[in-house]
């Protein structure tokens, strides 16, 4: 038997992408896709937004489950925005961003992964990327794409808009990144617990259930 | 108001902001009392502000099921009408000098606005704001990231002084949004004129 993971999310994409990971690679693991939007709080701290998020995804499914959060570090503010990534970003607005970092535009990046089998113990698992913000190609793409258009991570040529679909991908999302740690490191508790590829229902590969 | 109480918790993480309440009660609402409470939980993120002071409201009420106010402040660059809001006190710190500086120098024109939110019995929840417009003095933040709010930096207009200098002055309860939330609150409280 596969073993059923919820990933409480109001990102559908995002499940898509745990989907095609654990098809591929992490074939005991079955993602069902919960779809939730989770009150988030106010703190630079990481794994305190995470856990609060994992508490309400816990009891909307009482079910194993995982959910994630990510943001963005400016090099030249060290641990700012973090956490608050996506807020500063809607409301300073591009041109804002741009001000600030007219003298340092490096980035990281990152994903954090928290997932929980009983409400009790958070698991956690992070991956960055780091990079730089480049100029937009065009407005017009920086406002339908927005972040993965002009953030270029250090050692490739594309921007992350650039490298959809390649496989060139995997190696520098840092979504991809945190959820293949944590696929790694369930996979290897799950046979610790003597579940087995062999175990596997492959009459309901990665079926979503919502 | 009919059913008086004479003892209000203020639930605020500052005791600097408990200390400047609590000096405009003793003179304009002298019959309350303010209790100092440390919320022991994270504010809501959103940028929403009604929805932060709401919050906020709601998570003490829960947690004392006493009488009390909250309060909520902070800033909006004009050249960016949303920033930084209910995040005034992250950007701050997040930014110090150097970041606020760069802001600035594109605009330092800003508004000032402060939320009181009072909870008196179940579901008797009301809330009061105000706003100030005036300047941010980038060169009054601190040069490292500590954790500040905007008195320090904002200078409202028609003043000679910023927020953190008009404390314990005449003026104060002039130029203060936060004061200027209270008094709209007191005067609710004791169903006063709004201009009393």
């Amino acid at each position: 038997m596969q073993q059923k993971v919820y990933y409480v999310t109001s990102n559908r994409g995002k499940v898509r992408e745990a989907k095609r990971l654990t098809s591929h690679e992490f074939t005991l693991i079955k993602i069902i896709d919960r779809n939730a939007e989770l009150e988030e709080i106010q703190t630079f701290d990481e794994k305190t937004v995470i856990e609060h998020k994992a508490q309400q995804a816990w009891q909307a499914v009482q079910a194993p489950c995982l959910v994630d959060d990510a943001g963005f570090y400016l090099k030249k503010y060290g641990f700012y925005p973090g956490t608050l990534a996506k807020p500063t970003a809607i409301s300073l607005g591009w041109e804002g961003i741009y001000r600030l970092i007219d003298d340092d535009n490096r980035v990281t990046i990152y994903c954090r992964i928290c997932f929980t089998e009983d409400g009790i113990n958070f698991h956690h698992f992070r991956a960055d990327t780091d990079g730089e913000i480049i100029t937009p190609p065009s407005l017009e793409l920086l406002n339908s794409r927005g972040f993965a258009s002009i953030f270029r991570p250090t050692g490739s040529r594309f921007t992350y808009l650039q490298m959809a679909g390649k496989p060139e991908a995997n190696e520098y999302y840092h979504r991809t990144k945190a959820l293949k740690k944590f696929f790694t490191w369930y996979e290897d508790q799950l046979r610790q617990r003597g579940i087995t590829a062999e175990d596997d229902d492959y009459g309901s590969f990665n079926d979503s259930e919502e | 108001m009919s059913n008086m109480v004479s003892t209000l918790l203020f639930v605020t993480e500052k005791e600097a902001i408990f200390d400047q309440v609590n000096a405009f009660f003793k003179i304009h609402a002298p019959q309350i009392e303010l209790v100092f409470k440390a919320p022991l939980w994270h504010e809501l993120q959103s940028l929403e502000e009604e929805r932060v002071i709401q919050h906020k409201a709601m998570r003490a009420w829960n947690h004392f099921r006493q009488p009390l106010i909250v309060e909520d402040s902070g800033f909006y660059f004009k050249r960016y009408p949303d920033f930084p809001g209910t995040l005034s006190e992250f950007a701050l710190s997040g930014l110090a000098r150097e970041g606020i500086s760069k802001l600035c120098r594109a605009d330092n024109q800003a508004n000032a606005f402060s939320w009181i939110g009072y909870i008196g019995q179940t579901n008797a929840d009301c809330y009061f704001n105000a706003r100030v417009d005036g300047y941010i003095i980038d060169e009054f933040a601190p040069e490292t990231q500590t954790n500040f709010d905007m008195t320090p930096v904002f200078h409202p207009e028609g003043s000679t002084k910023t927020l953190q200098q008009l404390i314990g002055t005449e003026k104060e309860a002039q130029f203060s949004p936060r004061l200027k939330a209270c008094k709209k609150f007191t005067n609710w409280y004791f169903d006063l004129p709004e201009d009393v």
